[in-house]
């Protein structure tokens, strides 16, 4: 086999190689996204967790901290991508969580609360991509109602 | 040896090559995952142990992932967050008409990062830490029934 014929094995296993590559993209959503302007209406020392559970349904989980209390509700959204190169596959899943916690005294009134915000800013990306750039979170934030103060 | 006879000797090796890797399929794979964002050093840093309530806490680090009941009416938030590299290589060589020979190579980092802020039952902060989630959290208590 001369030299001709090797370039052109390769040549013929690269365009294999090429055909047959592809790409896959999947997302997985977990409970609707918490929504941050009903958030805002809640007032500590006013609020209390029968008008909490009102405003925002069912919370995920209810934990007892001694004599008080504490009602998660979350949302979840993964997004996945894969490049399929036949022999050498590469992939990135993100995945981002709302989260909401309230706090309770022993009168169940509220008397703190912590949100984070995150399904939004899930990205399709590439392993070397870096997802958590701040100016790309500042541009999606500002898409989503109430989440930028 | 002759110069041809080398070349051909090349060729051979490489079209073998080939042949094996046809005939043993194999796979490489590369996945990055990543969930949540990390909490920032310098956020964790500028918390006053003793001073900083919940409040100024939760408006600093967001919603905690996990909270957990502590010494009476106090709590233990936790954070976490993850960004791995999960390298594999997949090799299959057929043995005989009904068996094959796998090999699986899975190198995963299993370990996922976290931080614990612990609040006494004033809901002051009365500690910090940041580390492995295994480190943080040795024993995962059952939540209780709330009467």
């Amino acid at each position: 086999m001369n030299r001709l014929s090797v370039v052109f094995l390769f040549g013929v296993l690269g365009a294999a190689l090429a055909s047959f590559s592809g790409c896959a993209i999947a997302r997985q959503d977990n409970n609707e996204p918490v929504d941050a302007q009903l958030v805002q209406q809640l007032r500590p020392g006013v609020t209390t967790a029968r008008d909490v559970v009102e405003l925002l349904g069912a919370p995920t989980e209810v934990v007892q901290l001694g004599r008080r209390s504490a009602y998660r509700y979350d949302a979840s959204t993964e997004k996945s991508a894969v490049l399929i190169l036949l022999v050498v596959n590469v992939g990135n899943q993100d995945r981002r969580e709302d989260r909401l916690w309230t706090f309770f005294d022993e009168n169940d009134v509220l008397t703190h609360y912590g949100a984070t915000y995150g399904v939004h800013r899930t990205q399709y990306a590439l392993p070397w991509e870096d997802v958590h750039e701040a100016s790309d979170n500042d541009s999606r934030d500002a898409g989503r109602p109430g989440v930028k103060q | 040896m002759t110069r041809g006879l080398a070349n051909r000797r090349r060729s051979f090796a490489l079209l073998a090559a080939f042949a094996v890797a046809a005939v043993a399929p194999s796979c490489i794979g590369y996945i990055r995952s990543r969930v949540n964002e990390p909490v920032p050093t310098q956020v964790l840093t500028s918390l006053r142990i003793g001073q900083d309530d919940l409040g100024a806490c939760l408006a600093a680090l967001g919603a905690p992932v996990h909270v957990f009941e502590y010494d009476g009416d106090g709590m233990v938030l936790l954070w976490s967050w993850q960004d791995i590299d999960d390298w594999s290589l997949d090799v299959s060589v057929p043995v005989t008409e009904f068996a094959n020979a796998e090999f699986e190579l899975d190198l995963t980092a299993t370990e996922r990062l976290g931080c614990v802020l612990w609040f006494g039952p004033d809901l002051v902060l009365s500690g910090w830490r940041r580390g492995q989630l295994g480190d943080l959290v040795t024993v995962r208590q059952p939540p209780r029934y709330i009467e």
